[in-house]
């Protein structure tokens, strides 16, 4: 009843708690659209109720002549309206591109949506679902506090949309394209009298082998109609209390580079043939399908031995780049040892490349990027098997 | 009883084969209210099922499809063609002064059409399995080699022709048949409303059709145009989609907003206000419906360029519509206003309507419409706008030429059905803005625990307007029985349609009527012997 109440008031009652930081921008021009809503309804109805007594037809009373056009005020009231919509469109652009251009300094993580999952992904690889399940009690998006965190979003087969209410952001995902979103949320501690939760019984702990840890919990929902469970393709934002909290609850627990993910991709990669040429450790006559990490190396477009050096960040998008087109990016080490057969096949371009050969008859098995994606957390596992030991 | 249209002839075929404009608004008239009925049916299910947050009534599959029947009916087989086919084709010609619309027979293909058009996109709803609302994004509805989005597609084009010919007819009727002395200043305002809807049929449907043969081409040849696994865009689905689809909103609305011109003027006794402003609203309205798409498209991963122009431009459609609002209030100034059925309609109309217009703002604005978008709140600011506003003004319309075109009077005391409506009306859908505000998804089958008060109270508002809508239901066809005769001018009218007889005679008018002021009230009185109005003044005073 109180929440009723108040919202008559605008914002404070009509939208879950302003959770992020640009939740309140966001609710500043809600409230000031929402006054100027009631102003104006409150004016045509009381001016409608109010002729609608005065005026009413009973004996003794007629129409009375009064002028059927007025260009005056007819201009009057076509002109005020269109001057107070401008600040409202202008804010609500400004706003937009708020909401819209993440800062340089996010922390990136990634939301596949796919019918009617959620399966997010984060900077170290490792990935958890939308849902808690018997397997494993790691689940969600588990943000730090105050930090800029974007969402990168992709879709494996239809349209979705990530919304997070108490955030007050919204975007579709659309197949075949990236889209972002980002959010600034702060952690407030819930036992302290600040502390405000939507909805109102929305976790505060978030328990893993580690114990249990402080959280606050946000709602996330697909708001894009994307088939028969689009209605439980939801899940929960959790803001823990700082990143050392968050790295010490997910720790060790978070399935790291997609076990899951790395154990389909062992399975997987005997019916692409990787055997024929890669060994899982370096030998002289084979290249290697591991020990990327340690390496820096050198850019080369196909075909150019004289392509400038570059710096290559060696991680998953180097492998996915390696097996789509080996050639692209080879290390200098490699090149610069005789004792490597194929360093030179790969200079000259004698090499699959996966548009050439892996996709050709075989494209169901690696249709989506789930399939691609199994191959390189499997290679990834490789290395920190590898840098483990 | 004298010869009118309904005895003129007799026999199915001279209803089946009829190209008179009244028979076919009739037909029309059965036609999309039976539709109603059967979307309303599916509406009641929808929200049985919210009344708690599970899936207690229907499975998920089963509501999606509900859902999106519901949608579809409603907006292409009730709404579009309600107040064009079924009102302005029986009241259209009258009110001009004409006997008939320009092209009789394309009037009866165009019914025909419907029927067919209807056929088709029901049957390939249920059996192609498109269940994702009536937008039918792709790639969803073209995943799995569905091809119902096709035959939906073809079954809305199909209706778009039916109504292209509706709106066609009405063009040229409108710019070739006038009656000497019917100056397009001197025509009703009723009239420029559904002059400027035609328009807009005309020019708008064409790319529902262009939609469909690109989806065609994409399925049939390969080509990718709107899946991405053929290196097509969705996005551009949306666009095309909403082209059409934004126009028709506007299709939908501007014959209810020309309903109530009609009604405010008659039942406040009182010259229209503003005559001019609101006959150029009425194509401003039109010309910027077109420029508007985008809004519906705003986190769709539009560029934000695109976004700010779209948000800019849709502010331009809210100004003519809210001086439409003043004037019909000034035109109240100074009137004599009396409360039947039409005028409850009509009243309850400015107030569901402005509700419906202001919420719009929230979703203009960009950076609000991306926390509301695709929420509740979207759909409880359409449902004020399309049932609050084109519904009611379809209920008032249909009150008010009630007596003309079935002869009979209904029970003024049943009207109180009207508040049964407006009260279960703003229960179902003002709750739904504040399920919209809290971040409720729309087109949910099971909804989180915390939105079920709400989702309650809405519900049951459902139940309410129903038994409102039941209740009109009844007394309307109660009184084609039992009702009084009416009189010819039963509210003190005065446009051309009430210088006929109710029923008025085959060929409208046994002798020419003489044009004047259509807003002009000075020389009627009542006159309590014939419970209506004549136009000799004081001869019964």
């Amino acid at each position: 009843m109180n929440r009723l109440w108040d919202s008559l008031f605008g914002s404070a009652g009509q939208l879950p708690p302003k959770l992020s930081t640009t939740a309140a921008e966001v609710d500043w021009l809600y409230d000031y659209i929402y006054w100027w809503c009631v102003f104006f309804f409150v004016l045509i109805v009381a001016v409608m109720g109010y002729f609608m007594w005065r005026y009413r037809r009973r004996p003794g009373h007629g129409a009375q002549p009064s002028p059927s056009h007025h260009l005056g005020i007819e201009l009057v009231w076509s002109v005020i309206p269109t001057i107070l919509i401008i600040p409202i469109f202008y804010w609500g652009f400004t706003g937009y591109m708020d909401l819209h251009q993440a800062p340089a300094d996010c922390v990136k993580v990634e939301a596949e949506a796919s019918q009617w999952q959620w399966k997010f992904r984060y900077a170290n690889g490792a990935t958890m679902g939308n849902k808690q399940s018997e397997d494993s009690p790691y689940f969600g998006l588990h943000v730090a506090p105050g930090r800029n965190v974007q969402i990168i979003l992709s879709s494996n087969d239809v349209l979705h949309s990530f919304y997070i209410p108490n955030f007050r952001v919204k975007q579709d995902v659309v197949p075949g394209r990236y889209t972002s979103v980002w959010f600034n949320a702060p952690f407030v501690d819930p036992a302290s009298p600040d502390f405000e939760a939507w909805p109102p019984g929305a976790p505060t702990e978030f328990e893993t082998k580690n114990g249990k840890y402080k959280v606050n919990a946000h709602r996330l929902f697909c708001t894009e109609y994307c088939g028969t469970s689009h209605s439980t393709m939801d899940s929960w934002v959790f803001v823990h209390e700082s990143q050392e909290k968050l790295e010490e609850a997910l720790q060790g627990g978070q399935r790291p580079l997609g076990q899951g993910h790395a154990g389909r991709g062992r399975r997987r990669a005997p019916t692409k043939n990787c055997a024929s040429c890669h060994a899982k450790h370096s030998r002289r006559s084979r290249p290697p399908c591991s020990g990327a990490s340690r390496r820096t190396g050198a850019s080369r477009s196909p075909g150019s031995r004289t392509a400038p050096q570059v710096q290559v960040t060696v991680g998953r998008e180097y492998v996915l780049q390696s097996i789509r087109d080996p050639g692209s990016q080879l290390a200098l080490q490699d090149l610069s040892n005789p004792g490597n057969p194929w360093a030179n096949n790969m200079q000259k371009g004698l090499y699959p490349t996966l548009e050439n050969e892996v996709y050709r008859g075989d494209e169901e098995k690696f249709k989506g990027k789930n399939g691609l994606d199994a191959i390189v957390a499997f290679i990834q596992s490789l290395n920190q098997k590898r840098d483990g030991e | 009883m004298k010869d009118n249209y309904l005895t003129h002839s007799r026999g199915f075929l001279s209803w089946a084969l009829t190209l008179d404009h009244k028979r076919i608004g009739l037909m029309y008239l059965v036609a999309v209210l039976s539709s109603f009925l059967v979307a309303g049916v599916m509406a009641l299910m929808i929200r049985a099922e919210h009344l708690a947050p599970g899936a207690e009534l229907v499975d998920a599959d089963t509501y999606n499809r509900l859902m999106t029947l519901h949608g579809a009916i409603m907006v292409f087989l009730f709404i579009i063609p309600s107040i064009p086919g079924a009102l302005g084709n029986f009241v259209l010609p009258i009110m001009l002064g004409a006997k008939d619309v320009a092209f009789p027979r394309l009037n009866l293909a165009s019914f025909y059409l419907w029927i067919i058009g209807a056929l088709i996109a029901v049957g390939s709803i249920a059996a192609g399995g498109v269940d994702g609302g009536w937008t039918f994004y792709t790639p969803y509805s073209l995943q799995d080699g569905r091809v119902g989005v096709i035959g939906m597609t073809m079954g809305v084009f199909i209706l778009g022709f039916s109504s292209i010919f509706t709106g066609l007819n009405f063009v040229v009727t409108i710019h070739r048949l006038r009656p000497p002395g019917m100056t397009w200043f001197r025509m009703p305002l009723f009239l420029w409303g559904i002059y400027a809807t035609a328009l807009l049929q005309i020019l708008a449907t064409p790319v529902i059709g262009i939609t469909m043969l690109l989806l065609i081409a994409e399925r049939v040849l390969g080509i990718g145009i709107f899946d991405p696994a053929l290196g097509g865009d969705p996005v551009l689905f949306q666009h095309f989609f909403w082209f059409y689809s934004h126009p028709a909103v506007y299709i939908m609305i501007l014959p209810g907003l020309a309903i109530i011109s009609e009604l405010i003027a008659t039942f406040s006794h009182k010259h229209i206000f503003g005559y001019s402003f609101i006959a150029f609203s009425s194509v401003a309205i039109a010309v910027f419906s077109f420029l508007v798409w985008g809004h519906h498209m705003f986190t769709s991963g539009m560029s934000p360029l695109a976004a700010m122009i779209f948000s800019a431009l849709t502010y331009s459609v809210s100004i003519p519509t809210a001086v439409k609002i003043f004037n019909w209030l000034a035109t109240m100034y100074k009137g004599s206003i009396s409360f039947q059925t039409p005028m409850l309609y009509a009243l309850a109309f400015i107030f569901l309507f402005t509700i419906g217009g202001l919420t719009g703002i929230f979703l203009g604005s960009l950076s609000t419409d991306v926390h509301l978008h695709d929420t509740y709140f979207v759909v409880a600011h359409f449902h004020y706008v399309m049932m609050g506003g084109t519904v009611i003004a379809m209920l008032g319309g249909l009150h008010y030429w009630w007596p003309k075109m079935t002869g009979r009077m209904y029970s003024e005391f049943w009207g109180i059905g009207c508040l049964l409506v407006f009260v279960g009306f703003n229960l179902t859908f003002f709750s739904q803005f504040l399920l919209g505000s809290l971040g409720m998804p729309r087109r949910y089958h099971t909804y989180a625990a915390e939105y079920q008060p709400i989702h309650m109270t809405s519900s049951i508002g459902s139940f309410i307007l129903a038994a409102g809508l039941f209740v009109t239901l009844f007394y309307l066809v109660h009184s084609l029985f039992k009702g009084k005769l009416a009189p010819a001018n039963p509210w003190g009218g005065a446009t051309l349609e009430w210088h006929c007889s109710s029923p008025p005679p085959h060929d409208n008018f046994s002798v020419a009527p003489t044009v004047g002021d259509p807003y002009d009230y000075s020389d009627l009185s009542y006159d309590p012997q014939t419970g209506g109005w004549i136009s000799k003044p004081g001869a019964h005073a």
